[in-house]
């Protein structure tokens, strides 16, 4: 049995007066995929948002409620939001590179997160970073190009060996295929789960297929509501809760 | 779980077809076996040859049903209920193309019995085709029910089949051994006595199958009864 990495505890969320989540309380394991599934306005990117305190970026939005990553509460004054977002890397729905060269889109978290001591170290991180990406072969002849020179998919995965060069442990993704191709996908589902040997990654997708491919645990939100969370395996072949099953068949949306 | 209709119709109307047409290749089966029973009572070797015909139409009718499964798995890509309704869906159309070439194969030993079949022996067997019947109409009401307790009942119904089977075997040794002259004929009966026993079976797969599809659950873990033997084992 792996630990508990995150640990939510009746999380509530509001946009001004209205209310978008109603005491969400999790357990996410270390060195698992977790996907956050369930329709469009249902909370679960504004529950992803909340783990690495993106949600603070929006005036009106009040979180409250406890969170505690690695055993440390972040739903607070105190939490450094800097060291935390270190640790906690994010890829978004549309891949975006800073328009930078390539070598330099990866390079520039460890810089300015002082990782690096010297410009041979530099190279090794953003060597490493985008070989973990399974893109460095892809673009080692021309690191100097700009990264929105790149494919979709080679954007996202740009993305992706940015987010893992400050040598995170937990990843955030918000629907990072939903832009791309089957093959792209394919390509960014079989990197999720080799990453899933060294870092906890949590998924917002819209495909259910994909969930059930990529994720060992699957939450379903509705309503801004936890409805269930299991197994995914246990989720997409015989779910407890009638509104998961209407759901992920297809039956409202 | 109560189901509402899915957001795109035409999915609905793919897994009603798929309902419908397993139980049309129900139908087809179990008329299959009252054809073969009824031939074997008259001895009508002339309905027999009908009847082993007969077969390509359940073959065929299991070649589509197959065909629009896979279809369906490709097109809709489904989900907990009716992933597990389309893959039992799979496994039952399977099982009763057996249960068919199963009811043929009883025609095919009318079809060639030179021979004057023993009386009692085959009434018994005839009694027992009527029962496995039932068993058969019951799991397809049970599958167009979507009912898991009512494939439970069509399960327990085997246990009757296969006792009905150890004693038709036993009448039939008997048989033979006051009289080895009737053990091409009782061979013929034991054939068919067989083929009943494994409907029976066949028929215990789809109840397993409906379980399945309704509960998520495997109706039995491991061995439902492992005190039961149809068969008995040699003595060591």
């Amino acid at each position: 049995m792996s630990n508990s990495k995150i640990l939510a505890n009746g999380v509530d969320v509001y946009y001004g007066s209205k209310q978008a989540l109603f005491g969400i309380s999790m357990d996410i394991k270390e060195k698992e995929v977790t996907a956050l599934i369930g329709p469009s306005g249902c909370g679960k990117s504004t529950f992803l948002r909340c783990i690495n305190r993106m949600n603070d970026l929006i005036e009106i939005c009040k979180v409250s409620g406890s969170i505690k990553v690695d055993n440390e509460e972040i739903i607070s004054e105190k939490t450094d939001v800097v060291s935390l977002r270190s640790k906690i890397g994010m890829v978004f729905q549309k891949p975006n590179p800073f328009p930078k060269s390539i070598f330099d889109n990866v390079a520039y978290g460890p810089t300015i997160h002082g990782l690096v001591d010297s410009k041979n170290d530099l190279e090794e991180i953003v060597h490493s970073s985008l070989k973990k990406a399974g893109l460095f072969d892809e673009v080692k002849d021309r690191l100097n190009e700009p990264g929105t020179s790149l494919s979709g998919g080679q954007q996202q995965r740009l993305c992706i060996a940015r987010a893992i060069a400050v040598n995170p442990e937990i990843i955030l993704m918000d629907e990072p295929c939903s832009a791309l191709d089957p093959i792209a996908t394919a390509i960014i589902e079989e990197l999720i789960d080799d990453l899933r040997l060294n870092y906890t990654i949590i998924i917002v997708t819209h495909s259910m297929q994909q969930a059930a491919r990529v994720s060992q645990k699957t939450c379903f939100f509705h309503l801004g509501e936890l409805i269930e969370t299991g197994e995914t395996n246990k989720i997409f072949t015989n779910p407890d809760n009638t509104k998961t099953q209407d759901y992920i068949t297809g039956r409202f949306g | 779980m109560k189901q509402e209709g899915h957001i795109v119709k035409s999915y609905d109307e793919e897994i009603r077809d798929i309902k419908n047409n397993i139980v049309d290749m129900g139908s087809l089966v179990e008329n299959q076996l009252k054809d073969s029973l009824q031939c074997l009572k008259d001895k009508d070797t002339e309905f027999a040859e009908k009847i082993i015909e007969n077969d390509n139409v359940i073959d065929k009718a299991y070649n589509t049903l197959d065909q629009s499964l896979v279809e369906i798995l490709g097109k809709r890509q489904p989900m907990a209920a009716d992933l597990r309704t389309i893959f039992s869906a799979i496994k039952i159309n399977k099982d009763l193309e057996r249960i068919g070439d199963h009811a043929t194969n009883i025609a095919k030993r009318v079809a060639v019995a030179e021979i004057v079949l023993p009386e009692k022996p085959s009434r018994d067997i005839i009694n027992m085709g009527a029962q496995v019947n039932i068993m058969i109409s019951e799991v397809i009401k049970a599958f167009l029910e979507f009912s898991d307790q009512a494939a439970k009942k069509v399960w327990l119904m085997d246990r009757q089949i296969d006792e009905e089977y150890l004693g038709i075997l036993r009448q039939l040794l008997t048989y033979m051994m006051e009289e080895p002259k009737r053990i091409t004929a009782c061979t013929s009966l034991l054939y068919m006595v067989k083929d009943l026993e494994r409907i029976g079976d066949y028929v215990q797969n789809i109840a397993e199958d409906i379980y399945y599809a309704v509960s998520g659950e495997p109706l039995f873990d491991g061995n439902p009864d492992p005190t039961w033997e149809a068969i008995l084992p040699k003595k060591k």
